[in-house]
């Protein structure tokens, strides 16, 4: 979607725009609700998550800064932030799935209007699953559980039975590689 | 790069994570203060980690989702959804106003140090008579109008560099920002550690300093950056004096 009428619907929503906090989560509302679902395992629970993040952009949409961040950016760390509180807040059983990076981030029809955006919004989508996918698997297993479920590095070391050292390297080594795939200065 | 660079740039990714503890943000926070260089590489990584969730499958709500969003939206607040410490929090900030101070007081250094650090509570019981309150003194951090629903406690040990904050009615910031603490003595302003608060606008933050806390004149909250500044530079939210400096 474009940034920059991202931008411009959060100015709308912090004035207490209606029509433009409905369109916003109609743009949103499949990736909010997919990477809760893919966290949290319960339909049930990450629909509660897509409520609370919805409800924070809502209420906290004035505290949005353009100078530091995209909204879309703003609104996945807010809700990957709310999937890891209910995560270590034990709401949900951990072994109900393992998260994953989409093999293929096919996305359902664009919200009407945004056709224009959607060609590139998936370009984008892709190059941070291809450039996931690159990643040795070794590096992968400790980012999932870094990124998905907020484990601190001894919780990973644990999890997967491998010293605390590694678990850094690996960590370290896969950002690395994704910063440089990306683009990410 | 300085040598504590080598020592730092290895937990970068993680800190853009969020999957550190307390003593290695800390860590951290203290470097990128000074280190242009890791903090830009930090912002790096933050782009990464902001990216991450686009990989995620997109999956469409039910469609029964967004009236539910809208009652809550048009809903009054819902109370305040229980939180790890929430109640020891409150119990702090609301001190002011409970009675009798001092029964109160020793539950709430009882509690305190009972769930963060029995060691000291040894010291502090086995230092001296009663319950050790001698030892403890309390700055109450007053709201600016940057943050009016705000309130703050720092408890702190009189002879010693380290203390707990508990804040609560801070509003919650965008990801790149935290709340850096800073104690002041003569001007002088030391950063006193970084804290983001929950979405309930809750906070609790152990305090380290080489010097006794109970030294310092003065104690603020402002808005900074994510990993912190070498002085304030954006909004105070917070502020209190000592009893010392009040006198």
């Amino acid at each position: 979607m474009s940034p920059s009428d991202d931008a411009t619907l959060m100015h709308r929503i912090a004035r207490g725009d209606e029509r433009a906090f409905d369109r916003f989560y109609e743009r949103h509302k499949s990736t909010v609700y997919g990477l809760a679902l893919n966290m949290l395992g319960e339909p049930a629970t990450a629909e509660e998550a897509t409520l609370d993040v919805f409800v924070q952009i809502w209420r906290h949409a004035s505290e949005y800064n353009a100078r530091h961040a995209s909204p879309r950016t703003w609104l996945l760390a807010i809700a990957r932030n709310k999937a890891i509180d209910r995560l270590r807040r034990g709401k949900v059983r951990p072994d109900l799935q393992q998260p994953q990076w989409a093999d293929d981030p096919l996305t359902p029809l664009p919200a009407p209007g945004d056709l224009e955006t959607d060609v590139a919004d998936r370009d984008e989508r892709r190059r941070v699953v291809r450039a996931v996918r690159e990643l040795p698997e070794a590096q992968r297993q400790v980012l999932r559980l870094a990124y998905f479920q907020g484990y601190s590095h001894g919780q990973i070391a644990e999890a997967l039975a491998l010293p605390l050292g590694t678990v850094k390297t690996r960590i370290r080594a896969a950002m690395q590689q994704l910063k440089a795939a990306l683009g990410a200065t | 790069m300085n040598s504590d660079c080598e020592h730092i740039t290895d937990l970068l990714p993680s800190l853009a994570l969020g999957i550190l503890d307390a003593d290695e943000r800390q860590r951290i926070a203290t470097h990128l203060a000074h280190c242009d260089r890791c903090r830009s590489e930090v912002q790096g990584y933050d782009a990464v980690v902001g990216r991450l969730g686009l990989g995620s499958p997109q999956i469409a709500p039910p469609a029964a989702l967004k009236q539910r969003l809208l009652r809550r939206i048009m809903a009054p607040e819902a109370p305040r959804e229980r939180q790890p410490f929430a109640w020891f929090s409150r119990l702090l900030v609301g001190w002011p106003r409970l009675a009798p101070i001092g029964m109160m007081a020793g539950l709430a250094l009882a509690v305190f140090l009972g769930i963060s650090n029995f060691y000291m509570w040894h010291q502090v019981r086995t230092s001296g008579s009663g319950s050790g309150l001698e030892n403890v003194s309390l700055v109450y951090l007053h709201p600016t109008g940057a943050a009016p629903g705000a309130s703050g406690t720092l408890l702190m040990f009189k002879e010693g560099g380290w203390g707990m904050l508990v804040v609560q009615g801070l509003p919650a910031l965008a990801p790149e920002r935290e709340y850096q603490l800073w104690l002041i003595q003569k001007g002088q302003r030391t950063s006193g550690g970084l804290f983001s608060v929950s979405a309930q606008g809750e906070a609790q933050l152990e305090v380290r300093s080489a010097r006794p806390l109970a030294e310092f004149e003065a104690f603020g909250i402002t808005i900074e950056p994510r990993g912190g500044s070498t002085g304030p530079t954006g909004k105070k939210v917070l502020g209190g004096h000592t009893r010392r400096a009040d006198a």
